[in-house]
Order: C-alpha cells, then sequence, then structure tokens
C-alpha cells in the first residue's frame, strides 16, 4: 500500500505528460477523409477532440454517420451537417451513436445538424447534447438519449417523435412539426422548452418526469402524463386539439399551469 | 405588318440575333466578286477559306446550343397512360425542365407509394387544373401527392408546384428545403396535413377536409391561403410570415410560433381563432371564434386586431 501511494503521484505525472498532447490535438472530419478510411461510419475509438471541417453524406441506406465507441470525447461538428439518405431503411441507421448497447460516459456533440437518418441520435452514458438541429429522422423516436444534458437543441420535421430522452435534462430546446411526440421524457427533467405543432403530444412525461416552464401549444396534445409522480408547473398549454393537460393525479402533480380555458 | 421587337421573348430575340449575324456571315462571294476575283491571290483564297471554315464551326455551335436550350426549355408531358407505361406510381421527375398534366392521375386502389416524386433541381411541375387522387380511406392511405424532399443526402432546389387539385393521401404536397414555390393548388381530403413545406413560398391555396392541418409551414411565407373545414388546424406556422389567409371552420385557425401574422381572417373555428406565441400578429380579423377569437402568449406583439367583440 505504502509503495503504491509512492509511485502513484509520479504515475499520475507521467500519465499527463503522456496523454495531453494526445488529448490536446484536435483530429479533423471531413468526407475526404472519411471516405480515404474506407467509407462510413466513421469511427471514434480513442477519447479526444473531434472536428467537422466539412459536411458528411452518407449516400448507403442502414449505414451510420459517425460511431463513438471511447469515453471522454467531444465532436465539434463545428456548424456543419451529417446528412443520411431521408430513406427508412432497415437495419436503422444512425447519425451519430454509441454502436450496439455499449454505455460510454463525458461525450459532447454540438454545434450542427444531422439530418434524414433513421435516429439523428443514440447515445447512452453520459454527456451533453447542445446546440445540435436534429431533423429529417425517419424512424418513430427521431433521436434517443440516455443520461444526457440537452440544451439548446431543435427537433423538427422528423417522421416520428422530435427527442426521445431517459434520464436526462432538456433545456432551452425546441421540438416542432414532428409527426409524432414532440418531447418524449422519462425519468428527465424539462424546462424552458417548446413544442409546437407535433402531431401527437407536446411533451409526454413517462415514470417520473417533471416539466417546468415549458410551452407546448399548438400540438395534438399539450403536456401528457400516466405516471403518478410525474410533475408538470407554470407551462403554457394551449390549442391543442385533443387536450391540452393529462395528469393522472391533478391535485397533487399539476400547479400554476395555463391552459386553453385558463388556469389548469 | 412591322415587327415590334418588345414583344418577342428575350430568348427569340437573341436566337433572331445569332441568325441575322450568320446570314451575314455565310454570304457567299457575289458573281460581281468572283467575276473580280480574278486577281485573287493563292494566301487570299486559302484565309477566305479558313474564315469560312471557322463561321461554319461557329454555326454548328450555335445550331448545337439552340438544340441544347430547345431541349431544357421543352415541356414533358404526363398521363395516366405515360405512368403506367413507365411502370406505374411513383412518377419520378429526375432531370430539370417543365413538366405539365395532361390528364387526372389515379393511384391504383390499395397503392401505399407516393404519386410523384421531384429529384431534381429546377423543376417547373404544372398540374394544369387536372387533379392527383389517391383514393384513401379508413387508415389506408397513400403516402404523399407530390414529394420534393430530401433524397440520398440531397435537397433539391427551385422546385415549382403549380395549379390543380390533390385528394386522399397521407398528406397532399411536401416540399423541405427547396427555395420552392407552391401555387394555386387545393388539397384536400389528407389523413395528415394537406402541405407540409419547408423554406418554400406558398401562394393562393387552399386546404380543406384533412385531418391534421391545412398547412404546416415551417421557416416559409404563405399568402393568399384559404384553409376551411380541417380537423385539428387551420393553419400551422413557425418561423414563417403569413400573410392575407382564411381560416374558417377549422377547430383551431391560425397556430403561430416565432412567426408574422398579418391582415388575415379567422372566422367560425371552433376553438381558437389565432393562437401565437413570440410572433408579431396584426392587423387580423378574428370572427365568431368559439373559445377565443386570439390568444396571445411569451410576449407576442399585437397591433390593430379586430375581434368579435371590438379591437384585440
Amino acid at each position: 500500500m505504502k509503495l503504491v501511494t509512492r509511485i502513484m503521484p509520479g504515475f499520475v505525472l507521467c500519465l499527463a505528460f503522456v496523454s495531453a498532447p494526445a488529448l490536446k490535438a484536435q483530429a479533423l472530419i471531413n468526407q475526404a477523409a472519411v471516405l480515404a478510411k474506407g467509407g462510413f461510419p466513421y469511427v471514434i475509438t480513442q477519447p479526444g477532440s473531434y472536428k467537422l471541417d466539412g459536411n458528411l453524406t452518407v449516400s448507403k441506406t442502414g449505414t451510420d454517420g459517425i460511431q463513438i465507441s471511447a469515453n471522454d470525447v467531444t465532436l465539434d461538428l463545428n456548424g456543419y451537417t451529417v446528412s443520411g439518405t431521408g430513406k427508412p431503411s432497415s437495419p436503422y441507421a444512425v447519425g451519430i451513436r454509441n454502436p450496439g448497447t455499449s454505455v460510454y460516459t463525458n461525450i459532447t456533440v454540438k454545434n450542427g445538424t444531422v439530418r434524414g437518418f433513421d435516429f439523428s441520435l443514440a447515445l447512452n452514458g453520459s454527456g451533453l447534447v447542445a446546440d445540435m438541429q436534429l431533423t429529417n429522422s425517419q424512424s418513430s423516436f427521431g433521436t434517443s438519449l440516455v443520461g444526457y444534458v440537452i440544451v439548446r437543441c431543435v427537433a423538427s420535421s422528423n417522421a416520428g417523435a422530435g427527442l426521445d430522452v431517459n434520464e436526462s435534462v432538456v433545456l432551452d430546446s425546441v421540438a416542432s412539426s414532428n409527426r409524432g411526440d414532440g418531447f418524449i421524457a422519462g425519468y428527465s427533467l424539462m424546462s424552458a422548452n417548446t413544442a409546437h405543432g407535433n402531431t401527437g403530444i407536446g411533451i409526454a412525461l413517462t415514470g417520473a418526469s417533471s416539466a417546468f416552464q415549458n410551452t407546448a401549444n399548438g400540438n395534438g396534445f399539450g403536456i401528457s402524463s400516466g405516471d403518478s409522480t410525474s410533475a408538470a408547473g407554470s407551462n403554457s398549454m394551449i390549442g391543442n386539439p385533443s387536450g391540452d393537460l393529462s395528469m393522472p393525479t391533478p391535485g397533487r402533480s399539476q400547479n400554476n399551469n395555463l391552459c386553453s380555458t385558463g388556469a389548469c | 405588318m412591322e415587327l415590334n421587337m418588345a414583344q418577342i421573348p428575350m430568348e427569340r430575340q437573341l436566337v433572331v440575333a445569332i441568325v441575322s449575324r450568320w446570314l451575314v456571315l455565310l454570304r457567299l462571294p457575289s458573281a460581281e466578286g468572283d467575276a473580280g476575283s480574278s486577281q485573287i491571290t493563292r494566301e487570299e483564297r486559302t484565309a477566305m477559306n479558313q474564315q469560312t471554315k471557322r463561321n461554319f464551326q461557329i454555326l454548328g455551335l450555335t445550331l448545337v446550343w439552340a438544340c441544347c436550350a430547345a431541349a431544357l426549355h421543352a415541356q414533358t408531358t404526363i398521363d395516366q397512360a405515360i405512368v403506367m407505361a413507365k411502370g406505374g406510381f411513383p412518377y419520378n421527375i429526375k432531370l430539370p425542365g417543365s413538366y405539365r398534366l395532361t390528364s387526372n392521375l389515379t393511384l391504383p386502389a390499395g397503392a401505399v407509394g407516393d404519386a410523384i416524386d421531384i429529384n431534381s433541381d429546377d423543376v417547373d411541375l404544372d398540374l394544369n387544373g387536372f387533379a392527383i387522387l389517391g383514393g384513401g380511406a379508413g387508415t389506408q392511405f397513400p403516402d404523399i401527392g407530390v414529394y420534393a424532399g430530401q433524397n440520398n443526402g440531397v435537397t433539391y432546389k427551385n422546385i415549382t408546384v403549380k395549379n390543380g387539385a390533390i385528394r386522399g393521401f397521407y398528406e397532399g404536397v411536401y416540399m423541405s428545403g427547396s427555395f420552392g414555390l407552391v401555387s394555386d393548388v387545393n388539397v384536400s381530403g389528407t389523413l395528415q396535413h394537406g402541405f407540409f413545406v419547408e423554406g418554400v413560398t406558398v401562394e393562393r391555396c387552399t386546404a380543406s377536409y384533412n385531418l391534421g392541418a391545412g398547412i404546416n409551414a415551417i421557416s416559409s411565407t404563405v399568402s393568399g391561403f384559404v384553409a376551411n373545414s380541417n380537423a385539428q388546424w387551420g393553419i400551422l406556422v413557425s418561423n414563417s410570415t403569413l400573410t392575407d389567409s382564411v381560416a374558417i371552420g377549422n377547430q383551431n385557425g391560425i397556430e403561430a410560433l416565432n412567426s408574422t401574422v398579418i391582415r388575415n381572417l379567422a372566422d367560425s373555428n371552433t376553438q381558437f381563432g389565432i393562437e401565437a406565441d413570440h410572433s408579431l400578429v396584426g392587423s387580423n380579423e378574428l370572427i365568431g371564434n368559439k373559445t377565443v377569437d386570439l390568444s396571445l402568449s411569451n410576449s407576442t406583439t399585437q397591433n390593430n386586431n379586430s375581434c368579435t367583440a371590438g379591437t384585440c
């Protein structure tokens, strides 16, 4: 134990020197670089920082765009777009994903657009998704995130739901004109989001989720939960043809909301 | 009759100018000229021959250009027999150009795909007063009447769809990211929205008896639209401009997010006339909408609207 205590600082120092340059280097990804490496999917197997310097277009159905198979990865789309075929496929094609059922932690995906895959994103573990446009996905659930913080994202014009999250926090995001639900949130917190023009439910809460200060106007339904432990407060839900708010235990789980007919 | 060049289209004027120029360039030596040409040297004769050769080369190029221009502007006709002869629906437009219906198009019973797919830039599709009939009923509807969205990672641009009717599809017109134009098209009886457009200009279209919205417009400009008797919304807009349009007898009339909504009429809708969020709403007329004429939220600016009970 003593030996371990003695060598540990030196080991950590060595590790820092060895890994610092690797961590600092930023790999650039573009269409030519991907094709030169054998085509899609582009697979990230090492921790580090990655940045697009051009759009990526996947023209083969059933093929992913980028697979992340490592922890501690930052992927900056740098304003560029990752495009799929725009047609549904089997097996599912995903824009950016963790492959299989593996769980990866400390992943950041930011600043760009993913369009035309079955799923835009499929990430499971922990991390941040920020400033992303997620559009024209072809499956029932659009984007699937477990364990993430999602901020300032826009999920629009998807064939199914806009954004499907579990054990996550969604802030300042928009789900608009999706042909399913806007947001589906399980065991999650939804705050300051906007759901508009979605065919299904604007914000669908499943197990033990909370929705505060969101706007869900002009969807098939406004905010709905089937779970008695969910809560909805200070939301606005107006002009939803099939109903504005549905909570299983209204007296306890909803407060200070505004519906078409007034306070609800 | 004197020819007035101003009345002739610019392209034809160009052709006339080029042909006139060629009549001059190709002019062969006259008899008088030939009579006096006995003094022409061999070098001069060679130079003349070369000039004539060049003239013919340029003439050839001009003819090729004229043929290409004519081909580009040729109008392809589409009718039921042509579609069936080409393998049935969807009819796939893969080249730029003008396309025109010369009959109604009727999908066979049980069809599930689109009627017309547009997979090219610079397409003008004129429905020419005819209808595309999907024949959907119950929950069985073919997909889209006219689809101009993304395909194989490509989004096509400069697409126009105009002048006809579409009935009985999942959605009537789907146009996304095309910088396109949809004008004078009526869509009715769809399972979802009559029109789904993104980045498009929509002019003088109508939508009725659709089970979703008459139109769902994103980042688009919609004017002169009439939505009546749609089951959920007359007009849904986000990040768009909606002007001079009418929503009458729908469940909700006009639903807007981050949009400008000016000079519209919302009449006798069963819930809201206009419901707007983060939008500018001005000079609209709102009459007899059952739940409320005008509902605004989140700092929406309003000015000079007229409701059933007066100014609102």
